[in-house]
This record gives C-alpha cells, sequence and structure tokens, in this order.
C-alpha cells in the first residue's frame, strides 16, 4: 500500500522530465517560452503536493480519476506548449493506456478520451494541420485514438469485471460458509477488536453484527476469560501458528473450546488478524468428568472389591485350614508330651529337643489363631468412645513390652473431647498392632508418638481436593509415629497385603495390618501410611466422629 | 487306690487318640477307652457308661454335634458330661483359658496340653450338676 505513493511520484516525475525536454530541447521553437517554465514549475509542484497529501487518498477510485483527468490535460498542454505535437504523436498511446487502466467505468473513461479529442483537435487545427496534403491523415488521428481506447478500455473493463465477479463469488461462499457454522466465529485484530462476525456470535451475543464490530473481545467476556483469550491473540501474531485453547467462565459455568488461526497478509506476509472459531462445550467436558470420575470411582470400588473378595477367601480358607493343621498339631504336641513322659529320667538332649518340638507346635498355632480371628466375623458394639481415655488404656497394655525395652509412648491428646464411634475391644486390638509395629521398628531407649485430632485441620492433599464426599466427612485422626527405619517406597502398598512381614516368622504372621484394616475398614474409616525410609512412618487411623 | 476316672475319646484321628489316651492314662488319674468314629462311641457310650466324653467335632460318618444331640435323648447317656475338642474355636473364644463354656457347653480348643485338659476335666466333673441346663 506504501509503495503507491512513491509510484506514482515517480511516473509522474518522469512524465514531467520527459515534457520538459520536449520544451527546452529545440528552445528556439517554443512558441510561449515563459509559459513553458512556469508549466514545468507548476506540475511538480502539484506533484510535491500530492506526494504530501494523506496516505487515504491513495486508496480512494475518485482520486485517480482525478489525477488521470488532471495529467490528461497537462500532458496535452504541454505537448500545446512544445509546438511539437506533430513529433510527440506517440505519447498519446500512454495516455490511451493510462487512461484505459483506469476504465473500472468505461462511460467515464470514454469521456475522458472525447475531452482529450477536442483539445488536441483544436491543437491540430491550431497549427494548421487539416489544411494541405496531410489534412485527411492528421483528422483521421482523432476516431483513431477514439476507437484505440474504446477497445483497450472494454477489454480491461471486462477483465476487471470478470475478476471482481470471481472475488465476489469466493468472497459469496465464503460468507455463506462462514454463516452455516453452527458456532461463533469471527476474526479480531491484535486488541482483540472484532473486525468481523458471523450470525451465530451476534445471536450469543444478542446484539447486532455492526454493533459488535467496534467492540472489544473484553466487552463481552470476563476479565479472567479475555486475559487468557489475549495472551492466545498476542502468540499467534508473534509465531503466526494456530492454537487451540479451551477456557472456562465460571459465571456462567461454561466451557469454550477455541480454534484460532492467524490471518496473514499476502503481501507482508505479516498476521493481519486473528480468526476464531469457538465452540460450546460444557457438555461434553461435563461428561468428561463426570465419565472420569465414575471411572474412578469404580475402579476404587473394584480394588475394594477384590480386596474384600480375597480377604472372604481368605477366612473362609483359613477356617477349612486351621482345622486341618491343627489336628496334626495336636497329635505332635501330645506326642512330644506323651514321649516326654516316657522317657522321663533319659538324657537331658531329648528332653531338650521334645521342649523345642513343642515350642514349634506352639509358634504354628499361634498362626493359626491369628488365621482364625481374621476369618472371625465377631459382632460389632458401636458406641461412643472418649479417644483419649480409651488410649491411655490402651498404651497401658504394651507399657510392660516397652519398658522392658526401655521405650516410651507419648500421647499428644489436646483435643480430649473428641469421641468417635467404635467398637472398643476391635479398636483396642488395631491399636495395641500398630503401637507393637512401631516398637518393633524402633532401636532401644526410643519414644513411640500418638496424636490425636480432627481431620478438618489436616493439610488436605491435592487428591484429597476432589469430588470425593468422603474426603469432605469429619474424622478423627490418631496417628501413631514411630521414629523407626521406615517402611521402602516398593513395599508401601504391600504392607496391608496379608502375609506380609518385615519381622521374620518367629515374631509375626503378617496377618496383623490387614487385620487392623478390615476393622477400621468396618468402622467406616480408613488406615492411611506415610513413611520414609530411615526417618520412621506414620499410620493414620481415620475413625468416624461420634455424633 | 482311687476308682480312676473312666473317659470316652471319640476322634476319628487314631494317633490322636492314641497320644490322648497314653498321656491321660499315664496321670494315674484315668482309664481312657479311645474309639474312632461317631457310631462306636455312641455304642461305647451305652455299653460301658463312662465318667466323661471327649467327643471330636468334626468326624467323618456323624459330626460331634450329632453324636452329642443322640446323647441327649437318651435318659441314661444324657447324664454324662461331655467336653467338645474342636480345632475351630480360637484361643480368644475360649478367654484364653484351657476351655470355654458356649450355650452350655464345654469346649477344649485344639491343640491343647495334657496338663490343660486335665484340668478342663476336673473342672466339668466337678461342676457335673451345670450341665445340660441350658
Amino acid at each position: 500500500m506504501d509503495n503507491r505513493k512513491y509510484n506514482i511520484f515517480y511516473i509522474r516525475l518522469t512524465v514531467i522530465l520527459v515534457i520538459a525536454y520536449m520544451l527546452f530541447f529545440q528552445p528556439e521553437q517554443i512558441r510561449y517560452q515563459f509559459w513553458g517554465y512556469l508549466y514545468v514549475a507548476a506540475y511538480l509542484l502539484t506533484n510535491i503536493i500530492i506526494f504530501r497529501l494523506p496516505q487515504a487518498y491513495y486508496l480512494k477510485p475518485a482520486f485517480y480519476y482525478s489525477l488521470v483527468f488532471f495529467d490528461t490535460g497537462m500532458i496535452a498542454l504541454g505537448i500545446f506548449l512544445s509546438n511539437q505535437s506533430d513529433m510527440f504523436f506517440y505519447l498519446i498511446y500512454f495516455f490511451i493506456i493510462g487512461i484505459a487502466a483506469m476504465s473500472m467505468n468505461l462511460i467515464y473513461m470514454m469521456l475522458n478520451i472525447s475531452v482529450f479529442i477536442i483539445v488536441y483537435g483544436w491543437i491540430l487545427y491550431n497549427e494548421g494541420k487539416f489544411s494541405g496534403d496531410l489534412a485527411s491523415l492528421y483528422a483521421l488521428r482523432l476516431p483513431f485514438i477514439f476507437a484505440v481506447s474504446l477497445m483497450f478500455g472494454y477489454i480491461i473493463n471486462r477483465i476487471f469485471k470478470d475478476i471482481q465477479k470471481n472475488i465476489q463469488e469466493r468472497d459469496d461462499k465464503y460468507f455463506a460458509l462462514v454463516e452455516s457454522i453452527n458456532s461463533p466465529v469471527y476474526l479480531v485484530d491484535e486488541a482483540g477488536l472484532y473486525l468481523s462476525v458471523n450470525d451465530t456470535l451476534a445471536d450469543e451475543l444478542q446484539t447486532s453484527k455492526d454493533a459488535i464490530r467496534g467492540c472489544f473481545f473484553n466487552d463481552f467476556h470476563s476479565p479472567e476469560e479475555s486475559a487468557v483469550f489475549m495472551k492466545h491473540v498476542k502468540q499467534i501474531f508473534m509465531s503466526g501458528a494456530s492454537r487451540m485453547f479451551e477456557s472456562y467462565n465460571p459465571q456462567l459455568d461454561k466451557w469454550t473450546l477455541r480454534t484460532m488461526s492467524p490471518l496473514i497478509d499476502r503481501d507482508t506476509q505479516k498476521v493481519q488478524a486473528v480468526s476464531v472459531v469457538s465452540k460450546d462445550t460444557t457438555d461434553r467436558v461435563k461428561a468428561e468428568q463426570e465419565l472420569r470420575q465414575a471411572y474412578e470411582q469404580l475402579q476404587q470400588t473394584q480394588e475394594q472389591l477384590i480386596q474384600k473378595n480375597k480377604m472372604e477367601a481368605l477366612g473362609r480358607l483359613s477356617a477349612g485350614i486351621a482345622h486341618q493343621i491343627r489336628n496334626p498339631l495336636e497329635i505332635i504336641l501330645m506326642g512330644s508330651e506323651f514321649l516326654e513322659k516316657q522317657l522321663k529320667g533319659s538324657n537331658d538332649l531329648v528332653q531338650m529337643g521334645l521342649q523345642k518340638i513343642k515350642s514349634a507346635v506352639n509358634r504354628a498355632d499361634t498362626i493359626i489363631e491369628d488365621f482364625l480371628k481374621f476369618s472371625k466375623t465377631t459382632e460389632f458394639q458401636l458406641s461412643s468412645l472418649d479417644i483419649c481415655p480409651f488410649l491411655e488404656e490402651t498404651i497401658e497394655m504394651v507399657e510392660y513390652k516397652a519398658r522392658k525395652r526401655n521405650m516410651k509412648v507419648d500421647l499428644d491428646c489436646s483435643e480430649s473431647w473428641l469421641q468417635v464411634q467404635a467398637d472398643k475391644s476391635t479398636l483396642q486390638q488395631v491399636f495395641i498392632n500398630l503401637m507393637n509395629n512401631g516398637l518393633d521398628a524402633m532401636s532401644d531407649g526410643e519414644t513411640l508418638t500418638l496424636r490425636v485430632f480432627q481431620s478438618s485441620t489436616l493439610p488436605r492433599t491435592e487428591a484429597e481436593q476432589g469430588v470425593s464426599a468422603h474426603s469432605q466427612e469429619e474424622f478423627v485422626v490418631v496417628q501413631v509415629i514411630d521414629r523407626g527405619e521406615g517402611i521402602p517406597k516398593e513395599k508401601i502398598s504391600q504392607i496391608f497385603e496379608p502375609f506380609y512381614t518385615s519381622k521374620g516368622a518367629v515374631k509375626g504372621t503378617g496377618l496383623g495390618l490387614s487385620i487392623a484394616v478390615m476393622i477400621i475398614e468396618r468402622h467406616g474409616g480408613k488406615i492411611e501410611v506415610k513413611s520414609k525410609e530411615g526417618y520412621g512412618s506414620v499410620f493414620s487411623v481415620f475413625l468416624r466422629q461420634a455424633e | 487306690m482311687n476308682k480312676l476316672t473312666r473317659i470316652l475319646l471319640i476322634d476319628d484321628e487314631e494317633d490322636f487318640c492314641f497320644f490322648v489316651k497314653g498321656n491321660l492314662e499315664a496321670s494315674g488319674l484315668f482309664k481312657v477307652l479311645a474309639v474312632n468314629s461317631g457310631a462306636e462311641g455312641l455304642e461305647s457310650a451305652r455299653r460301658t457308661l463312662p465318667d466323661l466324653i471327649l467327643l471330636d467335632m468334626v468326624m467323618p460318618d456323624m459330626s460331634g454335634d450329632e453324636v452329642a444331640l443322640e446323647l441327649t435323648q437318651d435318659s441314661v447317656l444324657k447324664e454324662i458330661p461331655v467336653i467338645f475338642l474342636t480345632a475351630i474355636v480360637t484361643r480368644e473364644d475360649t478367654g484364653n483359658k484351657n476351655f470355654s463354656r458356649i450355650g452350655g457347653r464345654y469346649f477344649v480348643a485344639k491343640p491343647i496340653d495334657t496338663e490343660g485338659l486335665i484340668k478342663a476335666i476336673q473342672y466339668v466333673l466337678h461342676h457335673k450338676s451345670d450341665q445340660g441346663v441350658c
């Protein structure tokens, strides 16, 4: 666009120089020398004035028509002044071509040519060219100019019209396409100003298309959404690449997916505007969210079911196994006692061996005992339980064990009024188990800590901020904190599995924690564990608060 | 010499019977007759009228329950105290004692050492009059 101004300026300057050459190459021939100088000066002045005109003029067809009309007159005047109209007749072809190029309006152009012919005819007549031998030759020039102008003008006019028609048809197609899309489609500039919009957007914003043009994106959208939108617009202006983003409007509870592409100027290859197709994806996003939630819930339920099935199967199995194993165990025990009596007075080694057999039987029986505990479905007696006195009582049960190793169990019970819904004896079993585990994990002389607080005071992790109703319920949390060796990361998921034990076969059966989990789950609570190798573990027992 | 307490042991495990009989008799307090099935047990009970019956809960031909039912239906045999031997009760069920009384019946959890079994037998014989109240 900028080039037009310079092109016009240089073309006219060339024309002025050629006419100046015509005027001053053979000055003796010039009729009005003074007028000749004035003419060149005036023509140069007009060129400077036109060059100084604002850019906007160069975009108007009327400006070009006026310019052609004016220059036609000026060139004709120059030829007249040079007194060499004869010799520079060929210059007329340039006028014709120039004028024809402006022949968007054929009638206007022919009017222009007619004026030129009259002026040219007058010049020829003035020079006496219409008399003498060559009179008919000069006279024929006038209709010839008219015919040639008409021919070129018509051809160029037709080509223009065809091009225009093609453009119009293409525009119509695109327009129909854009209007047929049942989603808002619009163009915005770098500042977010609407340049062009479709009916759907107008309908959506409940105003007219004209009203929207001239408004900015942030006139219709929240500051947050606008900020995000403008960030993407700026990115596109910088990179020239398309992008897609989904944003949420909390006021309208609406999700929108916007596909944004740059509109690139063919000449400058710069981004001119950004086209946007926006789509309301609220239903899809919501459906996706629901699906994800349902899936997560399903997964959770499935895991719980698997765990439950495992436990039930184990329960049935253990009752059977207990019976099957206990009978032969009984025989071994009775047998060793029998031998003891029969071999009374034999050497100590035999008696020692028999004692070892008996203690092995007792060990095996302990495992079976755990199995059976696991399989039993004891009746639960849920009642309101003051958690702090309860824990104090339970701690007494492990204190003997702790004292033997010079260890301590601390209870941090600042919220002493807290009550839970629980079956006292099974819950006691759980805490005895957890405390025993904690004591076993630590070295002699260390302290195990129990801490009681409400779940609402617990900082929520991101995962817990989700939609699960479970996490919103108020729980009383009892943490059993040991400063022991901790649980390796890869073992964390295994510790609640039946038969997992880190204590070795002599000390544990690996059923304690799985029984504890089962008991707490039956209380409607849960057990969570956090552990760091070398630093210790925290077992958090979540129990329903008594109403 | 004191009269020995006559005990009928009904348990399908022959080896178990062998050792229990040996151990109980070694104490010098008991005379034990051991049989290996419920039917045999009933027959022996009728024939010998023992002072006490040790009855296994799980046996192939008749369960301890069924044997006990038949015993209680007999006007003579129902007076004989019965101790069930079972591997299904846990020590917790028996309150960490050698035996427990559940629903009017005495249970001894397997495995049990001889000393515990003798204590249970003596206890039950001592509280003979309680039997069958429930």
